[in-house]
């Protein structure tokens, strides 16, 4: 515990320094959202299914971006760079590093969905906590298997420098393949299979069910079995991560 | 500690086969070999964290969490100083001496000057010195540091071999330097193995 909390520290300290980032992950949708949104600021807004189904998009955005740039696209950086390597060297335990990594950015994550909250609901002028307490369930059920997923990447030669066009590929992608023909069971769970869709469906249901109705079994399956992927993808990439560089020798 | 029947290959080069190394006590342990001999797999491959394509039987080599092992291009986190980056491998790698403490007049003259300083602001000199130090702050069975002084100006190439002699001779740690200047440990006692 001693070891992950000093990592946590340095981790705190390293992304602190780093205040790019927020642009990428919490302004940048804020804004959009702002934009999207400034006729209706100061009037009061009910959380219909729309209002709902339309804020899961917004988290889903700050949570994919947030995992993928602070985690995984930091660890594979870190390791082509030698850092990872040495700092093996020092703990002597790859787990330990990678849950303060994630533990650290976990925390990031929901203080950047408190804030788009806050301005979220002043925006609407409408104030619940339970859209609070509904985004810190979504980043608890979700974080872990989209950073399995997304664990994936580590697997992959590439360069530093390429690493971020190839996330923003990624996101990009997710966005535009976001809705396939909805119906079965089968196609349920292949459109679910876009992490987008994943979060926002996870976000949306939840929200549902806070304010509207109960959470629909079908989804609940498809949830299950997506999930399932996800861990089965993760599981055999983190066996097969490495703390040596992959795209070149350190 | 033994290497025997140690084979590597990278890519299509063969680079070692059959060969065999000792690490003794009480001495320097070097590691000399040419330019991509496959020095820095053989660390590698004593460490635990070599690649598929290399072979061998390591005997009595301690597993990776009870070995020190300083890369030859060192990184650390830039952002951070060299406070809070020797902080990190005290509290991290198993406290064996506080700041200063045993080697106090060795290492504080330099150390004094850079403290506060971010480690992305120090030459690639001052980094080997601090990387060194930290190596010194934890408390392993096995010391590897590959290329420790590449780099590195006569004072500081002092210092870092100073703080090595003292792992070996003070602390009987078992140590293994790979260098291109076995000349610069002619004052200490050394086991000197060649990589062809």
């Amino acid at each position: 515990m001693r070891e992950i909390k000093a990592l946590c520290r340095i981790y705190f300290i390293n992304m602190l320094s780093n205040k790019f980032v927020f642009i990428f992950n919490l302004l940048l949708p804020t804004g959009y959202f702002i934009f999207q949104n400034h006729r209706v600021i100061g009037k009061k807004m009910s959380f219909n299914e729309q209002t709902l189904a339309f804020l899961s998009y917004f988290w889903a955005y700050i949570i994919l971006v947030t995992l993928l740039n602070n985690v995984i696209v930091a660890i594979i950086s870190q390791r082509e760079s030698g850092f990872y390597k040495q700092l093996y060297f020092i703990v002597g335990s790859k787990w330990q590093i990678l849950s303060s990594q994630v533990s650290v950015h976990w925390f990031i994550l929901n203080i950047e969905l408190l804030l788009f909250n806050v301005v979220f609901m002043s925006v609407t002028n409408h104030w619940d906590m339970r859209i609070i307490f509904a985004a810190f369930l979504v980043s608890v059920i979700v974080s872990l298997p989209i950073i399995l997923l997304s664990s994936i990447l580590v697997l992959l030669p590439i360069k530093i420098e390429s690493l971020n066009v190839l996330t923003s590929v990624l996101i990009f992608g997710a966005f535009l393949f976001l809705k396939l023909p909805e119906g079965k069971l089968l196609q349920d769970v292949v459109t679910m299979f876009n992490p987008i869709s994943y979060i926002a469906g996870t976000a949306d249901e939840l929200l549902l069910g806070f304010f509207h109705r109960a959470i629909a079994s079908q989804f609940i399956w498809c949830w299950l079995i997506v999930t399932l992927i996800y861990s089965l993808v993760g599981y055999f990439s983190v066996s097969k991560f490495t703390v040596n560089a992959v795209a070149k020798r350190v | 500690m033994h290497i025997s029947h140690y084979s590597a290959q990278y890519g299509h080069r063969v680079l070692a086969r059959d060969f065999s190394m000792t690490l003794k006590p009480n001495v320097v342990n070097i590691l000399i070999g040419a330019n991509g001999s496959g020095k820095t797999t053989l660390l590698d491959f004593i460490a635990g964290v070599a690649t598929t394509k290399v072979t061998g039987v390591k005997y009595d080599v301690p597993k990776p969490k009870q070995i020190a092992y300083q890369l030859q291009q060192v990184q650390f986190l830039p952002t951070l100083t060299v406070a809070q980056t020797l902080k990190m491998y005290q509290e991290l790698g198993g406290k064996t001496t506080t700041f200063h403490d045993d080697v106090s007049e060795l290492i504080s003259p330099v150390l004094d000057h850079i403290w506060s300083t971010k480690m992305g602001q120090l030459s690639g000199g001052e980094i080997q010195l601090v990387s060194t130090y930290g190596q010194f702050l934890l408390n392993r069975q096995l010391y590897i540091f590959d290329e420790p002084t590449s780099n590195v100006d006569s004072h500081n190439t002092e210092i870092i071999l100073n703080l090595i002699e003292y792992l070996v001779l003070v602390r009987h740690k078992v140590v293994l330097i790979t260098t291109h200047h076995p000349e610069q440990l002619a004052d200490l006692p050394t086991h000197i193995t060649t990589l062809n």
